[in-house]
């Protein structure tokens, strides 16, 4: 309890009135970029290509970022459109005339913007500068890789006397400040995904002022400003007994100040859609999971399931047990690390794969390409479509004997692309006779059914390895509590004596955030917060 | 009365603090009521839910049958039956939910004579004509005699009356803390357990520290709201408790009472942990929650309370007794529909 509640309630008695200040900005060629890569977006998720749905993800997350951030107009947005699609030439070929046309479009317009200065950061720095000027204490509500462009508009020649600790980015961070004047965010009021804040800024305001950059067209979330005391009430939100008012919900009075011209332009008219509430609304049938963000340096996180429990050391001195089971946001917090065991195979007499009949053909051919020929082998598979980070460590992997499991690709569509660069995809003749299933259809089957055994057994072997790995843990704490001292990820490895072999991959917790809607696959791995981007709907 | 939180310098009480103690300190009871549950959505985190067990706490020290010296030899007598009967022959770990032989704690069979000494059920206990017998060694034995029945008490528990009566608590702080509170002198030496605290999810240390920040100052003597609660083990100065308290993390009760009346909960987990909990079905709850927290846990409190709505309807009519709430506190009361 860092702030008194006394301070709160004195602060929230003391005020009649509380008051946005919305600015809501327009400007017609970012309109029509918006709605350009809006239509490509729409009709990419249709497709069932993942190629088509990865591009759709990465404009998802270009337009999210632009909607809520005040990012700097400039070459950078042209650039990043053409690189969604590669050269233009393929476009009309492989995605057709529609998307094509929305593609130029989209370069079209993002090509004059480079040339403007983004109307929201103008208006955003003259807020800033003036609230600077007549010393009021102000914050901002920001994701945290939002804060540079935020800090770029900061003019470090007016006098800096203002409290330097200005921003926020979660909702733990907002209950631990004192009461302020003004608190300034960008994008509309959202309860999760880009530009979330908590539903805290209206039904528990530290501050007299919110004031708010949006772009035209997009909304505040219905129901923002949640309060579970008031969904029992008769009159729903309207906190009212009879004649009596016993709930006393803070008065938002909203001014509205409108930036920029009309969207209507030469070739039409850009009807103003809430990108950011389509996003989520295509994002919400897909099948995700909501996730929590632990960041673990400047580039990268992880994202758990909300209330997972993650193996974790709190180098906090004194404390009864320094590794133990954490929810991230709950016990899990910043300032401590997640443990992540990597773990050698480990025998404990369960199931053991066979070499299978296709396993034994596939993997003899993976093994002499890739000992007559490594580079160029790998140069196949990535013109073939196999683009895997670490393609030359995986290629070594699926040579290996079977193990618990056939070591293969983990997707079949990489197999299929394996399967062809070595030149084995069109055999149908098996065991001297012909058939109708493919043979990739066929070796794929095997590696499944590998895989399936290999978790039933898993089942009853990861309760005995948890067990252990735990002493082992403890065993290293000394180690670990030296290392985190740095406050940098670190790996030890698991000594040989303790039967098991592997390493302990160590990472200090610097933020954690909500908000992240995530296929399941992905959890538990560390990303490039590029990359966790997309996920943050 | 001066009041301060957080170190900080005295002042008198606050409004917020007032209303809190107030709603404890009125909530109805002693009539037959239907069950109310009430969620108060605070704007920041606060020691709201302790501040409702006072106001609570010391209306319970003006009713005169408030104690639990009056059912004292009969709970010796239960507690001598469940362990002849069913814990002492019983050979599992005591995890009384899975096992569910009806008891929602063990029984050690150890009691206390006269605050010091430990004794034990004996079997030459006649559980038929209700004749308890303790023992120390072979040669010590001691009959339970009603009479005197309160000079034992269950081991781990809080004793049902005073032994050495310089320790009984404070009716200064808790007659000055609600003006006109007429306290029943023989409650400052009773323990009571009609009353429940649960405390914050991460344990009851959480919840100490939380109460901690908070104290009164009564002509120049300061008393912390943690020791004024009277949870057992808390506060050093009495052995008296006049409220049982639930450890919402590990679903323990501190003490084998009877269903309380009412249950205080200290935050949105601990509130859910409440509702659910079998023990706690026909009592009232009130549950004070800090609405700074993430939307999903906002949600979860509530869906829930939505979910109690088919059997719940709002209690316009208590909720209009209220005063008017300070302005960042929101009070939701739902009442029990009557059965038709």
């Amino acid at each position: 309890m860092t702030v008194a509640a006394s301070q709160i309630l004195d602060f929230l008695e003391t005020r009649e009135d509380f008051t946005i200040e919305r600015h809501v900005i327009a400007s017609p060629p970012f309109s029509i970029l918006r709605q350009s890569l809006r239509q490509i977006v729409l009709k990419l998720s249709d497709s069932d290509e993942e190629e088509a749905h990865d591009i759709s993800a990465r404009i998802r997350v270009l337009l999210s970022e632009w909607l809520t951030v005040p990012v700097i107009f400039d070459k950078s947005m042209a650039d990043a459109v053409h690189e969604l699609f590669g050269d233009a030439q393929f476009i009309n070929s492989r995605w057709g005339s529609d998307i094509l046309k929305f593609y130029e479009t989209a370069v079209e317009a993002a090509e004059a913007i480079s040339n403007i200065e983004n109307p929201l950061r103008e208006n955003l720095r003259d807020v800033i500068t003036g609230l600077i000027l007549h010393k009021r204490n102000f914050k901002v509500y920001c994701h945290r890789r939002a804060r540079p462009y935020f800090e770029s508009l900061i003019d470090t020649t007016v006098d800096m006397s203002f409290e330097k600790d200005i921003f926020l980015h979660s909702v733990r961070d907002y209950r631990e400040t004192r009461p302020f004047d003004v608190l300034i965010k960008v994008g509309p009021l959202r309860s999760g995904g880009w530009g979330s804040a908590p539903d805290a800024l209206l039904t528990a305001p530290r501050f007299d002022t919110l004031v708010l950059f949006v772009w035209s067209g997009c909304h505040d979330e219905p129901g923002f400003g949640y309060d579970p005391s008031l969904v029992t009430t008769s009159s729903g939100v309207k906190p009212v007994t009879g004649a009596r008012t016993i709930n006393s919900v803070p008065r938002w009075a909203e001014r509205v100040t409108r930036t920029g011209q009309s969207t209507f332009c030469g070739s039409g008219h850009v009807t103003e859609v809430d990108e950011l509430q389509v996003f989520k609304e295509a994002r919400q049938r897909s099948q995700t999971r909501p996730a929590r963000l632990v960041q673990v340096d400047a580039e990268s996180g992880l994202l758990f399931a909300p209330f997972s429990q993650v193996l974790s050391f709190d180098p906090t001195k004194g404390v009864q047990e320094p590794i133990a089971h954490r929810i991230p946001g709950e016990t899990l917090l910043e300032g401590m690390f997640v443990l992540m065991p990597i773990l050698g195979d480990i025998s404990l007499g369960g199931v053991q794969a066979k070499h299978g009949y296709y396993s034994q053909i596939w993997k003899s051919r993976l093994e002499q390409e890739w000992k007559t020929d490594p580079l160029g082998f790998i140069d196949r598979l990535y013109a073939g479509g196999l683009n895997l980070v670490h393609l030359a460590s995986a290629i070594m992997n699926w040579c290996r004997p079977p193990g618990t499991v056939i070591h293969a690709p983990k997707k079949f569509k990489h197999f299929e692309i394996l399967l062809r660069v070595l030149g084995i995809e069109s055999e149908t003749f098996i065991n001297g006779r012909t058939t109708d299933t493919p043979w990739s259809v066929r070796a794929w089957n095997e590696i499944r059914r590998s895989r399936g055994e290999a978790i039933q057994a898993g089942v009853l072997e990861n309760e005995i390895i948890e067990e252990e790995l735990m002493v082992i843990i403890k065993n290293l704490l000394p180690d670990i509590r030296n290392e985190a001292i740095r406050m940098e990820p670190f790996t030890l490895t698991i000594p040989a004596n303790s039967g098991m072999t592997g390493s302990l991959s160590v990472f200090p917790v610097c933020g954690i955030e909500e908000g992240f809607c995530v296929p399941e696959t992905q959890l538990r791995i560390v990303h490039d917060l590029t990359s966790i981007d997309q996920w943050r709907d | 009365m001066e009041f301060s939180e957080s170190k900080q310098a005295w002042s008198p009480l606050p409004r917020w603090v007032r209303f809190l103690i107030d709603l404890g300190y009125n909530w109805p009871s002693g009539e037959p009521q239907p069950r109310r549950i009430v969620l108060l959505s605070m704007p920041c985190d606060s020691a709201g839910a302790g501040l409702v067990a006072l106001g609570a706490i010391i209306r319970d020290l003006t009713s005169p049958n408030a104690n639990d010296v009056d059912g004292h030899y009969n709970a010796l007598r239960r507690y001598a039956y469940q362990y002849l009967t069913s814990c002492r022959p019983c050979d599992t770990r005591c995890y009384p939910q899975s096992k569910g032989c009806g008891y929602t704690s063990e029984a050690s069979g150890r009691v206390r004579y006269k605050g010091k000494k430990i004794w034990e059920v004996a079997d030459k206990t006649n559980l038929a004509d209700g004749s308890i017998w303790f023992y120390r060694d072979p040669k010590q034995w001691q009959w339970l005699n009603p009479k005197y029945a309160t000079e034992w008490q269950l081991d781990g528990e809080p004793p049902p009356q005073l032994i050495n009566q310089s320790k009984a608590l404070s009716e200064q702080a808790y007659d000055s803390i609600v003006d006109g509170a007429s306290i029943v002198y023989n409650n400052l030496q009773r323990s009571f357990s009609a009353l429940c605290l649960a405390g914050r999810i991460a344990g009851k240390t959480a919840s100490q520290t939380a109460y901690s920040s908070i104290r009164f100052r009564v002509r120049e003597v300061e008393y912390g709201l943690q020791d004024l609660l009277t949870v057992h083990g808390w506060n050093k100065d009495s052995e008296v408790s006049r409220i049982t308290f639930f450890n919402p993390r590990t679903q323990q009760l501190d003490r084998s009472a009877y269903a309380p009346a009412l249950v205080v909960a200290d935050g949105d987990a601990s509130f859910l942990r409440v509702l659910d909990y079998p023990e706690f079905q026909r009592s009232d709850i009130i549950g004070v929650i800090n609405r700074a927290i993430e939307r999903d846990n906002l949600e979860a409190v509530g869906n829930r309370m939505l979910g109690l709505r088919q059997w719940y309807s709002e209690d316009i009519e208590l909720l209009d007794r209220l005063p008017i709430a300070p302005k960042g506190i929101n009070v939701a009361i739902i009442r029990r529909r009557a059965p038709r």
